[in-house]
C-alpha cells in the first residue's frame, strides 16, 4: 500500500519538481544547496496539481475510472517532457552533504544531533496519536475524510459531496484534501484510513522541511536547525497535524508562499519567476480552505503598501502580473466551484445588515475576542515567551536592507490576515464562545510557521564570534 | 563580570533544544500512556457499526436516523460519514431508518408505534428499521 501511495504521487511531484527547477531563479553554483528546498516546493506543488487535475477530470469525465486516470497521467507525461526541455544546463558540482557535516563546527553538528533526535520523536508522536485517532479529529472525519468518501464512494453522483442536506459538514469548503484523498483511494481501490494519514504526515513534515531548508538556503544552517528546533518545540502543530486539520497544508502553503517573496527580493531585479511560484503556491491556500481567499486579500494590500514605501509602481505592476500569471488557473478553477457546484458558507449566508451592525457595535464582542486571542497565543508560546527575546538579545537584529521589503510586506500580511480573523470573530453568526473555542487554536497555527521564518529571518548569527571561540 | 556573549548564545540554545525536546517527550509519553490503556477510538467503532448497515441498504439515496440520545448530533454525523454517499437525514420520512436509543427494550414498542420492522440489530443500541407496507 505504501508503495502504491508513493506510485500517485511520482507523476505530479515530479512535474511540479520540474516546474520549480525551470522557474527557480537562482541558477548559479550554488543552486545544488536548494535541492531539500526545491524538493519540499515541489512535494507541496504536487499535491496541489494532483488534487486541482483530479477534480478537472470528475468535472469533464463525471466519474473517476480508467479513462479518466488515463487522461490524468498523459496531462503530467506531457508537462513533463515539456519541462525536460525547456530546462537550462546547469553546471553540475558536485555536493557532499556528510562530508560539510563532518567539517562542520562543533555547534553545526550539535545542532544536527539536536535536530534529528527531536525530529524522530516528532514523528514518533504523530505516528502515536495517528494509531490512537485513526479518523482524526472532528474537521477531520465530519468535513474533509467526509467529502472524500462521498467523491470515492459516489461514482457518477460524486456531486452529491457538495449537497446542502448535509449543510453542517460546509459543503462549500474548498477540495485540495479530499481530492487528493479521494484520488489515492481511487489508485488503491479502498478508502483506507492510511492515506489521510499519510496526506497529513506529508504536510505536517513538508512545513518542518521547508521552514529549516529555506533558512538554511537563504541566512545559514544555524538558523535553519535553530529554527526547526523552536518550531518542533510547538507540539501543538504536530499535534493538530495528526488530527488531520486542513489548518496544517494552509500553513505550509502560506510559509511557500512568504518564503518566496524573499527569495524573490534575493533574486536578480528583473527577473520574477519566484513570484509565478508564490501565486501558484497562494492559490492553492485558497484550494485548501477559505482563509485562503482572506491571504489573498491580505497579500494584495500589503504589496501595494510596499510599493508606495520601496519599489515604486513600474515595479508593483510586473511583480503582480508574475504573481496573477501563477494564481489565474487555480483561481478560475476555485471560481467555478464556489459559483456552479457549492452552497453559500455559512459564515457569509448568516450575515444580514441590521444583525451584523449589531454584532460589529457591539464592544463586548471585542472584548471577549481580544481576551481570547491573548489568552491563546500564550497558550500556544509558554515557555518560549522567555527564550525568543533572549535570542533577539544576544544575536542581534539582522538588518538586511534586501529583504526590507519582504519583511515589510509579509509582516504585513499576517497583522492583515490576523485582523480578518478577529473581524470574522466579530460577525459570526455562530455562539460566539463556540466558535472560538473550536477554531481559534487552529487559526494561530496556520500562521505559527510563517511567524518563526520571518523571526529568524530578522535574527543575526554571529559566524565571525562563534567561529573564533569554537578553534580557541 | 563581564557576560560573554558566546556562553549566553550557547546557553539560549541549549535552553531551547531542552524545551522542545521536554515538550514533545512529554506528549509521547501521554500519548503512548493512552495507547496501552487502549482507550477505544469511538469514531473507528461507530464507523465499522454504522458501516454495517450499508449491507442492508439498496440503492437508497437518503436514510432516517432516530435517537433518544444527549449528544444525537454528533451520532447522527458519525452515521452519514459512516454511510457516505447515502445521506442520513434526522427525520422518519424515509423508507429505511436507523435507530439509535438508550433502552433496547422500548424498541418494539417504537416500531409498533410507527409501524416500522426491524430488518437487522448493528449493535446493542442501534437499529436498521424499515416501513412497513
Amino acid at each position: 500500500m505504501l508503495i502504491m501511495f508513493v506510485i500517485t504521487l511520482v507523476l505530479p511531484t515530479w512535474t511540479a519538481f520540474l516546474a520549480v527547477c525551470y522557474l527557480w531563479q537562482d541558477q548559479d553554483e550554488l543552486g545544488h544547496a536548494a535541492i531539500p528546498l526545491k524538493c519540499s516546493f515541489a512535494i507541496g506543488l504536487g499535491l496541489g496539481l494532483a488534487s486541482c487535475v483530479f477534480f478537472i477530470c470528475l468535472l469533464l469525465f463525471n466519474a473517476e475510472g480508467f479513462f479518466s486516470d488515463i487522461v490524468e497521467n498523459l496531462f503530467y507525461i506531457t508537462l513533463i517532457f515539456l519541462f525536460y526541455f525547456l530546462s537550462k544546463p546547469h553546471k553540475k558540482r558536485r555536493y557532499n552533504p556528510l562530508k560539510e557535516l563532518i567539517h562542520s563546527p562543533k555547534q553545526n553538528r550539535f545542532l544536527l544531533v539536536s535536530f534529528i533526535t527531536i525530529l524522530l520523536l516528532s514523528i514518533l508522536y504523530f505516528l502515536m496519536i495517528s494509531v490512537n485517532n485513526p479518523h482524526g479529529s472532528w474537521d477531520a472525519w465530519a468535513i474533509w475524510n467526509m467529502r472524500a468518501r462521498f467523491l470515492f464512494r459516489g461514482g457518477d453522483q460524486w456531486y452529491n459531496a457538495f449537497s446542502n442536506v448535509y449543510a453542517w459538514s460546509h459543503p462549500d469548503y474548498p477540495l485540495l484534501i479530499p481530492a487528493n484523498i479521494s484520488r489515492i483511494w481511487n489508485y488503491l481501490g479502498n478508502d483506507t484510513v492510511i492515506i489521510p494519514i499519510s496526506i497529513a504526515f506529508l504536510f505536517t513534515f513538508l512545513t518542518i522541511a521547508i521552514l529549516v531548508s529555506s533558512l538554511s538556503y537563504i541566512q545559514s544552517s544555524k538558523h535553519g536547525l535553530l529554527a526547526g528546533l523552536v518550531f518542533m518545540g510547538f507540539t501543538k502543530f504536530i499535534q493538530r497535524g495528526a488530527t488531520k486539520c486542513a489548518d496544517i497544508p494552509f500553513a505550509f502553503y502560506l510559509l511557500a508562499t512568504i518564503i518566496l517573496i524573499y527569495l524573490h527580493d534575493k533574486a536578480k531585479k528583473n527577473d520574477n519567476h519566484y513570484l509565478y511560484i508564490a501565486g501558484m503556491m497562494a492559490g492553492l491556500c485558497t484550494w485548501t480552505k477559505n482563509e485562503g481567499l482572506l491571504m489573498i486579500l491580505s497579500l494584495l494590500i500589503a504589496h501595494i503598501f510596499a510599493a508606495i514605501h520601496t519599489t515604486g509602481w513600474k515595479q508593483y505592476l510586473t511583480e503582480l502580473k508574475a504573481f496573477i500569471i501563477g494564481l489565474f488557473p487555480i483561481a478560475v478553477l476555485l471560481a467555478y466551484f464556489k459559483i456552479q457546484l457549492v452552497p453559500p458558507n455559512d459564515l457569509v449566508f448568516g450575515q444580514a445588515v441590521h444583525t451584523t451592525m449589531t454584532r460589529l457595535l457591539d464592544l463586548s464582542r471585542y472584548i471577549f475576542v481580544g481576551k481570547s486571542f491573548v489568552f491563546e497565543f500564550f497558550e500556544i508560546v509558554k515557555g518560549r515567551i522567555i527564550v525568543l527575546p533572549a535570542l533577539f538579545f544576544l544575536f542581534g537584529f539582522s538588518y538586511r536592507k534586501i529583504f526590507k521589503r519582504s519583511n515589510y510586506l509579509s509582516i504585513m500580511v499576517l497583522l492583515l490576515m490576523l485582523s480578518g480573523y478577529f473581524t470574522v470573530y466579530i460577525i459570526t453568526p455562530h455562539d460566539l464562545k463556540w466558535h472560538l473555542n473550536t477554531s481559534l487554536e487552529r487559526l494561530f497555527l496556520q500562521l505559527l510557521p510563517s511567524v518563526i521564518f520571518i523571526f529568524f529571518m530578522s535574527l543575526n548569527m554571529p559566524e565571525g564570534i562563534t567561529k573564533a571561540k569554537l578553534n580557541q | 563580570m563581564k557576560f560573554d556573549k558566546l556562553i549566553g548564545i550557547k546557553i539560549v540554545i541549549i535552553l531551547i533544544v531542552l524545551i522542545s525536546f521536554q515538550s514533545i517527550s512529554k506528549d509521547c509519553l501521554e500519548e503512548f500512556k493512552s495507547i496501552i490503556r487502549h482507550e477505544s477510538d469511538e469514531i473507528t467503532k461507530y464507523d465499522q457499526i454504522y458501516g454495517e448497515l450499508k449491507n442492508y441498504l439498496p440503492e437508497c439515496e437518503m436514510v432516517g436516523y432516530l435517537s433518544d440520545k444527549t449528544s444525537n448530533a454528533k451520532f447522527l454525523f458519525l452515521a452519514q460519514y459512516a454511510l457516505a454517499p447515502i445521506f442520513v437525514v434526522n427525520n422518519l420520512n424515509q423508507q429505511f431508518l436507523i435507530a439509535d436509543i438508550r433502552n433496547p427494550d422500548e424498541i418494539e414498542k417504537f416500531t409498533n408505534a410507527h409501524h416500522l420492522t426491524i430488518i437487522h440489530r448493528a449493535s446493542q443500541n442501534i437499529f436498521l428499521l424499515k416501513k412497513s407496507l
